[in-house]
């Protein structure tokens, strides 16, 4: 299947920096892909990168099949990390400008601003000013402004940061919405938890280089599948001779084993030494978080 | 320029609906008559015309002429003949509103006199009519002691008028200039005072962080052209409402006929440099303002930018004295200058030549081409960057990118 977005070798210099080195990844047609990272690691640059508010020094990017510089505005519905509206203005008035900018028509536009206060709870708000609102209203209407024209494809930065648990149930049940009725999404966010829960591939990047890519499925396979906790002092103790792990962690009174791909953890747990201490021990999943705190320690090693 | 045109009703729409432009558009005018009449109503309070009192001791036998003359000067002026001069003038020692002469016979042999005046200002008097008053009673004096008949005296101290007479009539009406001119210096003021406002939306939007989203629907370009033509029509809203009280206004109360003079062809043309005043400036303002984060923290260099319409107004004094001098043709070809230095040449004189008009217009072309590209590039950069002001050195450098 042709990819909705393509993006081949994006580098880019901001002064002698080199903040973007040959970063290339695809968004297909009705898919949420995550775009994850430490601060630093370049996500903003490439979101800004490929819509076109500044532009890579090399790389292209292809939407829908044609080379272009950007994603065109029409198509594009943004969220940016930075939250703001005009806070003088009408919640109505701003939605409708920003449509009017889309070129999307103000009937249709004024009907879907309607649809999504009613359906966010802010029915009644449409003459209030933003700098009336609560902070989580302000930034649902800023969620409506970046959808309202029925974008083909839409940019999410932290679309979670700042919300409370309900609305952010609300937030990304209406991200899988979006992303049900075609529209394909690429999603910013340090909230793991919720980029494993919604994305359905992830773009993982640290100091401007793509560290990982793929479906969950196949980053979580890369890495590991389970994990053991020991809690206990145990830093004296050998365990590099065991077998099936693949990379211990140790700090202060855990031991984190780190399991090859399809080990058991009980063959894991046969071959520890008797005199381990133990006073607890977890065995997990590993999760995204793991493999993102690991991916933002390792990278520090590589720094330049 | 589809969505420059979208930004620009916005920027309009905005703007007429809040209350403070609302009242800033009709408070300005007001202000301005407040500023224009309150030195005269102030001053009318404070009329100055204090009675003052000259004693005279007059030892020539001039006195009667003399309080004749002096009493001319003013209603507000005493005339009285003293003896004897040192004892009063202990007495006015400390009273600015007196003052003593002593005439003499050195007095009148030197051609010398002294006003002793109390206090330690200048008197509320002409002292320069006085003088000339003295001088011509001495003369009238000296000329009779010699035998001269009071005919000849008068024959011989009768002023001279002298009479100017141009060998070129000007027959044009100078309300045909000055009322155009006039004109198009209130746009000229009005809409570059509104571009100034494009400043603060710059700095609005970014503190409001909205620049993102906007950047990403519409290019940089748009955005900046948006500003810089909604605001041009806002100055020109502002502007209407102004002559709609000042017209009306020079009309009936002054009885200047404004309409008579407005339409002339010349009126085109001293618009022509008033809106490339307004471009010019405006981008210059909607760039600066995107490089800012904080107005508090922008320091003096702002200030400076500010002043920069203002800056021909150093040189307004030799402008109208000599629309066609050197300084005048300079200023003429400075392009911050050019707009409001070429709209009073114009009104001053009916003889700018031809070649400097293309010449002013064609170098404020290339300075708004310029000025907006480099704006453009500032503004793109400058809108994006969060939580700091650019350093000068930072601009230079998105100038050369």
């Amino acid at each position: 299947m042709e990819p909705h977005l393509q993006a081949t070798k994006l580098n880019k210099y901001f002064k002698d920096q080199h903040v973007l080195k040959d970063v290339s990844f695809e968004v297909h047609r009705g898919e949420i892909l995550g775009i994850v990272g430490p601060n630093g690691a370049g996500k903003s640059t490439t979101i800004r990168s490929i819509l076109g508010i500044f532009y890579p020094d090399s790389g292209t990017i292809t939407f829908e099949g044609k080379v272009s510089r950007h994603i065109p505005q029409h198509k594009l519905g943004y969220l940016p990390e930075e939250r703001g509206l005009y806070r003088n203005e009408r919640v109505m008035d701003i939605l409708l400008y920003l449509a009017d900018l889309k070129n999307y028509p103000q009937d249709k536009a004024k009907a879907r601003a309607e649809y999504y206060l009613q359906k966010f709870g802010l029915e009644g708000k449409e003459k209030s000013k933003i700098e009336e609102l609560s902070k989580g209203m302000a930034q649902k209407v800023q969620f409506i402004s970046s959808v309202i024209h029925e974008p083909s494809f839409i940019v999410l930065d932290e679309p979670f940061s700042g919300l409370d648990p309900v609305s952010q149930d609300v937030f990304k049940q209406e991200i899988r919405n979006l992303r049900n009725s075609g529209a394909s999404i690429l999603l910013s966010s340090h909230q793991m938890n919720f980029v494993e829960e919604i994305c359905d591939r992830l773009f993982l990047m640290n100091k401007g280089r793509r560290l990982l890519y793929g479906t969950m499925e196949e980053i979580k396979a890369s890495y590991s599948d389970f994990k053991c906790t020991i809690k206990g002092d145990n830093h004296h103790l050998n365990l590099d001779h065991i077998d099936g792990v693949k990379h211990i962690e140790r700090k202060e009174r855990d031991t984190v084993l780190l399991l090859e791909k399809d080990v058991q953890p009980i063959d894991v747990l046969r071959q520890l030494p008797e005199e381990t201490h133990i006073t607890e021990l977890h065995v997990d999943r590993i999760s995204l978080h793991d493999i993102f705190v690991s991916i933002a320690q390792g990278g520090a090693s590589d720094e330049e | 320029m589809k969505n420059s045109w979208k930004v620009a009703k916005w920027e309009i729409r905005r703007n007429l609906k809040n209350k403070t432009f609302l009242v800033s558009i009709f408070l300005t005018p007001v202000l301005f008559l407040l500023f224009a009449f309150l030195p005269n109503v102030i001053s009318s309070f404070d009329s100055g015309e204090e009675a003052y009192t000259l004693h005279v001791q007059d030892e020539i036998g001039i006195f009667p002429q003399l309080e004749d003359s002096v009493t001319q000067m003013g209603e507000h002026i005493a005339v009285q003949q003293i003896d004897d001069s040192p004892s009063i003038l202990e007495e006015i020692k400390e009273d600015k509103t007196q003052g003593v002469l002593v005439l003499d016979q050195q007095a009148l042999s030197e051609h010398r006199v002294t006003l002793y005046q109390g206090g330690e200002e200048s008197p509320n008097i002409d002292l320069q009519h006085l003088q000339a008053v003295i001088n011509h009673l001495f003369q009238q004096h000296t000329l009779t002691e010699l035998g001269v008949s009071a005919e000849d005296v008068a024959m011989v101290q009768r002023e001279v008028m002298l009479e100017q007479q141009n060998l070129v009539e000007d027959t044009a009406d100078p309300m045909a200039r000055i009322i155009p001119g006039a004109f198009a210096g209130i746009i000229l003021f009005g809409v570059v005072m509104s571009g100034m406002t494009t400043f603060t939306s710059s700095t609005q939007e970014k503190k409001d962080k909205i620049s993102e989203i906007l950047l990403s629907s519409v290019s940089s370009t748009d955005l900046m052209q948006g500003k810089i033509w909604g605001y041009f029509i806002l100055g020109i809203v502002q502007v209407f409402v102004w002559l709609a009280f000042g017209i009306p206004t020079a009309q009936i109360y002054f009885d200047i006929p404004v309409t008579d003079y407005l339409f002339e062809p010349k009126l085109l043309l001293l618009l022509v440099y008033a809106i490339g005043g307004y471009l010019l400036f405006s981008s210059i303002f909607v760039a600066i303002g995107a490089t800012l984060d904080d107005m508090n923290t922008a320091g003096n260099f702002v200030g400076f930018i500010f002043m920069l319409p203002f800056l021909p107004l150093v040189f307004i004094g030799s402008i109208i004295g000599n629309p066609n001098g050197i300084i005048a043709q300079i200023v003429s070809y400075i392009p911050i200058t050019t707009p409001s230095v070429m709209v009073m040449r114009l009104t001053f004189s009916n003889d700018i030549p031809i070649l400097e008009i293309i010449l002013t217009l064609a170098l404020l072309v290339v300075s708004i081409w310029a000025a907006m590209k480099l704006a453009g590039k500032v503004y793109r950069t400058g809108m994006l960057i969060y939580g700091k002001n650019a350093t000068p050195q930072e601009i230079i450098k998105w100038l050369r990118e």
